[in-house]
């Protein structure tokens, strides 16, 4: 297995996504939220394509991928009907050896703005830390 | 009554986790790794079997924190500003995980509240802070 600090810098995006009523109470109903008038905090989630797409570029199995760490800052409620933009990047790799195996620990920084009439409004920032095991395909 | 640092929620025990529980979250969330959803996957990934996502136990944390937030009358107008999950051990299927959570500061107008959620062994899965800020607009408005 390689290392991927060289690949520090890497971006995903910019990306536009549409938040419907629907989604939100698919995601209010699959987490059980008793409320699902507002998006639950963890709702940011959705938002990911950036780092699916960055998992795909970087050449990584989604299967060897696990989620160490979630961090969200909240700016703003996002509401049905907003379309959210978000753009993500690679900002850290770590690597650690442990009992044998070979660990990397990357941290993906995401940005998200709603896009009101024509200002884009900051919601908020995530920082997702996962970590690969094993060896990379391809 | 006001909230003082130390304070204990009430533990609540979730249903055992189970594989449609997974599914529709996979639909909602888009997170769609099969090490959610394939058993055969996630044995050959090297896992013990189909593992649950560590964002769906993260939105029980944050579920449990809100509900405690809304539910108190002193904290009327607190605004979620910050949520911090950790991941320290999978979620298998048949799990039975239990949330409890403390509150670690009271300040001015901020509130950090710390949960956990733990399963039937006792073993923390995931740890979570979250904060709470009281808005100046909607703080104020609804205290009269």
């Amino acid at each position: 297995m390689f290392s991927l600090r060289h690949e520090i810098g890497q971006e995903a995006g910019p990306y536009s996504e549409k938040v419907t009523q629907e989604r939100i109470i698919a995601f209010c109903r699959a987490v059980g939220s008793v409320d699902e008038r507002s998006a639950p905090p963890t709702f940011l989630t959705i938002f990911r394509k950036g780092e699916f797409d960055l998992f795909q570029k970087l050449g990584f199995d989604l299967a060897q991928v696990l989620h160490a760490e979630q961090e969200y800052a909240y700016e703003g409620l996002i509401l049905a009907g907003d379309t959210i933009e978000f753009k993500t990047g690679l900002t850290q790799v770590l690597e650690k050896q442990t009992r044998g195996a070979f660990l990397q620990f990357l941290t993906f920084e995401t940005a998200f703005f709603a896009l009101r009439g024509t200002e884009l409004i900051r919601m908020g920032h995530s920082k997702t830390k996962i970590v690969i095991r094993g060896a990379i395909s391809g | 009554m006001t909230i003082q640092a130390g304070f204990e929620m009430e533990w609540r025990t979730l249903p055992p986790v189970t594989i449609e529980q997974l599914r529709a979250y996979a639909e909602a969330s888009g997170d769609f790794n099969p090490i959610h959803l394939d058993e055969e996957v996630a044995r050959r990934a090297g896992l013990p079997g189909i593992i649950a996502h560590g964002m769906w136990v993260a939105a029980q944390l944050s579920e449990s924190a809100q509900s405690f937030v809304r539910s108190e009358p002193s904290l009327q107008g607190y605004q979620l500003i910050q949520f911090h999950s950790r991941f320290k051990a999978m979620t298998q299927l048949g799990d039975t995980l239990s949330i409890g959570g403390m509150v670690r500061e009271v300040r001015e107008r901020e509130i950090w509240i710390d949960l956990q959620a733990k399963n039937q062994r006792g073993e923390v899965t995931t740890l979570g802070s979250l904060t709470f800020r009281r808005s100046a607009i909607f703080g104020e408005s609804k205290r009269f």
